[in-house]
């Protein structure tokens, strides 16, 4: 019972059966293993700033400059490293460009709809659509049917993008803190 | 190990440029829908204009009995019959002008619509008519298209290091 052999090298021993602290040598196997797995506890999550700087290095004494000369850090690491550095969150939805342009749309297709519709039941029912010449009156007339039959969709239309921006942004709204201090970059997350 | 990322990221480029955008092919797909609705209701507005000029026609008897006052009496039913083939969505009546002659000499005229094929509504106020759906859907489909790319959206604050 007592054979560290018998121990399975994927666990700690201590919490397998037939461990003995006091009374038993661990193989090296296994120590290496210990070892290994108390560094990796020990190490912090988050690697630490690069200290390296990458400002071009200006040779005094008249030579060529060598930019390797001014690194600390290994380069293969870089790009590890400054993804580590970076540290992303959510900018606020007002920001969105999308729901911007939303905004403004929806505002002016309900506004306009509306406003569109009253001049044309003005146009019919106030008879200035029988003032100017013949083609004058054909283009009030033509403006009229088209300003009739699409005015109301275009108000419906903004009415329901207003709508859907604010269950948008129901559905976007956290209550945690954003942190928005820093430089941004705007990207699709495909 | 970063050779072999760099190597999958740009083909993974190369096939994201490759595939068309689905936003913006929506989007242009909404504004062509749209711009081809707007068309379709101004040409529907054209013709109406068009049947309202035809809509009725007098005899040379007809012009006699009306006097000078046939252009003003022209001109309202021809308005007339624009309007109500806008407010019910029915096509543009033909009218028949009909002179009566009484046996006590005197005479009486009636002018009345002949046909009226379709009629979408009978009260006279705005109602969806086919010719705007296209415009709408176009629309729809633009604004869909605007919130989609609002849910795809984010915005990455990167905060970088100072030295």
């Amino acid at each position: 019972m007592g054979d560290a052999r018998e121990f399975d090298p994927r666990y700690s021993p201590e919490f397998q059966r037939g461990y003995e602290p006091a009374s038993r040598e661990l193989p090296r196997e296994q120590r290496e293993l210990q070892e290994l797995r108390a560094e990796r506890l020990s190490r912090p999550r988050i690697a630490p700033m690069p200290v390296a700087s990458v400002s071009p290095v200006v040779d005094t004494a008249g030579g060529q400059s060598n930019p390797a000369d001014g690194l600390t850090a290994d380069p293969l690491d870089e790009p590890d490293e400054r993804n580590d550095a970076d540290e992303e969150s959510e900018a606020p939805l007002w920001r969105n460009p999308y729901l911007i342009t939303l905004a403004i749309l929806g505002v002016v297709l309900t506004v306009g709809g509306v406003t569109l519709f009253r001049w044309s039941v003005d146009q019919v029912y106030t008879g200035q659509y029988m003032t100017g010449t013949q083609a004058d009156a054909r283009q009030d007339w033509l403006w009229v049917q088209v300003a009739w039959g699409l005015a109301p969709l275009l108000a419906i239309a903004g009415a329901l993008t207003v709508l859907g921006i604010f269950f948008f942004l129901a559905t976007k709204w956290s209550p945690r803190r954003r942190d928005d201090d820093a430089s941004t970059v705007d990207e699709f997350d495909e | 190990m970063p050779r072999r990322s760099m190597s999958s990221t740009s083909s993974g480029a190369v096939a994201s440029a490759r595939r068309p955008n689905f936003l913006a092919v929506m989007f242009g797909a909404g504004l062509l829908l749209f711009a081809g609705g707007l068309g379709m209701v101004v040409a529907d507005a054209q013709a109406r204009i068009d049947a309202a000029e035809s809509a009725i026609s007098f005899t040379a008897e007809e012009r006699e009995y009306f006097g000078g006052d046939i252009e003003t009496t022209v001109e309202s039913v021809r308005l007339g019959a624009l309007f109500s083939s806008m407010y019910t969505g029915a096509d543009v009546s033909k009218y028949e002008v009909e002179v009566e002659d009484a046996r006590d000499g005197s005479s009486s005229t009636s002018i009345y619509p002949v046909t009226y094929r379709v009629i979408l509504a009978l009260n006279q106020g705005w109602h969806a008519t086919p010719v705007t759906l296209p415009a709408f859907a176009g629309l729809a489909l633009t604004v869909g298209a605007l919130f989609l790319g609002a849910a795809r959206w984010h915005r990455r604050a990167v905060r970088r290091s100072r030295n």
